[in-house]
């Protein structure tokens, strides 16, 4: 579903759900633990939250997937896992969002699928349904608690020039769009440009690195034991283009390892590849002169390290991709960009944390007759706040966050402080 | 604050009046009895995608706590006291605790996942951080009120300690059975609770020598 289509209502339906009476504590707003009904068979969580920032994102660091701006966001999510049978059952993460003047809301599930356990132990599944890919670490992160600030990584978050609906007819048109990413333009494709009946036109977004905010349709598989797991997805849809963003067609295969073997330390590997243009390009795809089958691959590693009141994590991630030209000048260069989350948190007192982040996104070369330069602009971010626990349930964080990119202009920096309100059960 | 709260409170904090008190060296008699619950269950489990589906087992058994409502003032010293709650298979165990003042709980970690084992209620605020399987913290209670404690890693593991400032509570066994000894003779309320979700009050005469019955049942 896109933008706009769903207004307020829908988040009002939803925090109707989150704060309907729930048995364990029904003299709450929220409950304070995950709601079961029958006997555990039913199990619901779920999160609302509201960020404010000191300024509007002019500059575009924070606007990601669908224009979204991660530091002044209203946003609902309901998690619910319902038990068909002993080996049979139903997982959703459905997730309501927009900005706090009421634009650019949208209602999308993160996950709709039927699990299944085939085997007696519960260490082998395989779902099948709206999913996240295997790949990385935050499809499996709850959205707003477990970020330990209040923007989000660079890899799953900022806007690149490249796009899932569009791309360039040559290197020229590429190199214009070096830090437009959240606004990038391309003349070929952009057909899904529209307004939402106010006025105002917009239309997708560049891609991040990799996008867990939608779903993809396909399979997982999923198998654990003794401290080692895996996962493999095939879907429809792409690590950075999921199938909810529109068209994005093609199948994409990954797969994460992970080894917990060691107490507090986990480590992990990641991989990608698939198609990752919309289908709706195909014909003209097909009649570029180079790269008629353009394609994206993505290899990953983390690590997470937790300690007494500390906590370190670290993602890395690059990916390169193929663009089709339409017109010379070729592009001679694969698309590749690498990128790096490193955070940590430290529990000052109970309830109490300071935590940080650095981000950056380092973007490979483009060369064409003319020479050479970096395909977008490199960008950094930092950010560094603290979260107060005024309740279990209730959490605020405020942050302050520096962002950069190499380019000239207005583009250049930002400062942005933000304060956030979360409420999760 | 929730209205089931108010009768724990009152019970929990110091300076209740009782409702009789029985002079030194008077026998002492037993209160006994059975808390059946009727209440809503809520099976603890994570709901977030990837977790294991739900597993049909015994159901948990439910534990309620019985007290005196006030309770009669005694002359006994406290004693330093121990109490564990283990974390073991991602849960609490017990669930339910029932301590005087001046308890010690330790918190040994069981599992071979890490646990981060907090509480921010009122009446003790602690965080242990994150340890390993066979180490242990532990924290001394020297106020009485409820204590919810959670894992700050594990969303669905949360247990309660409730602290009395007098030693005339128990929690009830796996048939539902509680058993308070040594309490002077005289008239009292008799308050029996279950996680918040219910209560029941009930008034009782306790008379020297044996046992007196009191049952009760928790919708």
């Amino acid at each position: 579903m896109r933008l706009s289509t769903v207004r307020p209502a829908c988040l009002a339906g939803l925090v109707l759900l989150l704060l309907s009476p729930a048995p364990p504590a029904r003299a709450q707003i929220l409950p304070d633990r995950p709601v079961a009904w029958f006997g555990g068979r039913v199990v619901i969580g779920g999160n609302v939250s509201v960020a404010a920032a000191s300024t509007e994102d002019h500059t575009y660091f924070n606007s990601g997937t669908y224009t979204e701006d991660t530091m002044r966001l209203i946003a609902a999510a309901l998690t619910s896992s319902i038990a068909l049978h002993s080996r049979i059952g139903i997982e959703a993460d459905l997730r309501v969002a927009g900005e706090p003047d009421g634009s650019h809301w949208y209602f999308r599930p993160r996950t709709l699928a039927l699990k299944v356990q085939p085997l007696s132990t519960p260490k082998f599944h395989v779902q099948a349904g709206l999913l996240q890919t295997a790949f990385g670490t935050a499809s499996n992160r709850a959205y707003g608690r477990e970020n330990l600030l209040i923007g989000r990584p660079l890899i799953y978050q900022y806007a690149t020039a490249i796009r899932g609906d569009a791309f360039p007819r040559h290197v020229p048109d590429l190199l214009h769009n070096r830090g437009l990413g959240a606004v990038a333009y391309y003349v070929v494709g952009d057909f899904f440009t529209y307004g939402d009946g106010d006025g105002s036109n917009y239309g997708y977004s560049g891609l991040p690195l990799a996008d867990t905010s939608g779903w993809n349709a396909g399979v997982r598989v999923a198998a654990g034991g003794d401290g080692l797991n895996a996962a493999a997805t095939v879907t429809e849809g792409s690590l950075s283009n999921p199938r909810s963003r529109g068209s994005s067609g093609g199948w994409q295969a990954s797969g994460r390892v992970e080894t917990r073997r060691v107490t507090g330390l986990v480590l992990g590997a990641s991989a990608a590849h698939g198609r990752y243009l919309d289908r709706d390009l195909d014909v003209i795809v097909a009649s570029a002169i180079d790269n008629q089958d353009p394609r994206e691959t993505a290899f990953g590693l983390d690590a997470e390290y937790s300690r007494d009141y500390w906590l370190v994590r670290a993602e890395a991630l690059y990916s390169r991709r193929t663009v089709p030209i339409l017109r010379q000048p070729l592009l001679a260069d694969v698309l590749g960009v690498s990128g790096l989350d490193v955070e940590g948190r430290y529990r000052l007192a109970p309830g109490w944390y300071l935590a940080a982040r650095l981000g950056s996104l380092l973007f490979g070369p483009a060369s064409d007759e003319a020479g050479s330069t970096s395909w977008d602009a490199n960008a950094f971010r930092v950010e560094a706040g603290t979260g107060w626990s005024v309740t279990r349930g209730l959490l605020l964080k405020a942050t302050y966050q520096y962002n950069r990119r190499d380019i000239a202009g207005p583009l250049h920096s930002a400062h942005r402080v933000a304060v956030e309100a979360l409420a999760w059960f | 604050m929730p209205a089931w709260l108010f009768p724990l409170i009152l019970a929990l904090l110091p300076g209740g009046a009782p409702a009789a008190v029985p002079s030194q060296g008077a026998q002492t008699g037993a209160l006994r009895g059975t808390v059946r619950i009727d209440a809503p269950l809520s099976v603890p489990q994570a709901a977030v995608p990837g977790a294991p589906l739900h597993v049909h087992g015994p159901e948990p058994y439910r534990q309620a706590v019985v007290y005196l409502d006030p309770a009669p003032p005694v002359s006994e010293p406290a004693a330093e006291a121990r109490a564990v709650m283990r974390q073991r298979d991602a849960a609490f165990v017990p669930h339910l605790l029932a301590i005087t003042v001046g308890t010690s709980v330790e918190f040994p970690n069981d599992d071979e996942t890490y646990h981060n084992v907090f509480s921010l209620s009122k009446t003790r605020r602690f965080d242990l951080g994150r340890y390993a399987a066979g180490r242990s913290k532990a924290v001394r209670f020297d106020r009485p009120g409820i204590v919810r404690v959670f894992c700050d890693i594990h969303s669905q593991m949360n247990a309660f300690i409730l602290v009395f400032d007098h030693r005339f509570h128990a929690v009830t066994d796996a048939e539902g059975r509680y058993r308070i000894d040594r309490v002077p003779p005289g008239s009292y309320r008799v308050t029996a609770w279950y996680e918040g979700v219910a209560h029941q009050t009930q008034p009782v005469t306790i008379a020297n020598g044996g046992p007196t019955e009191l049952n009760f049942a928790l919708r």
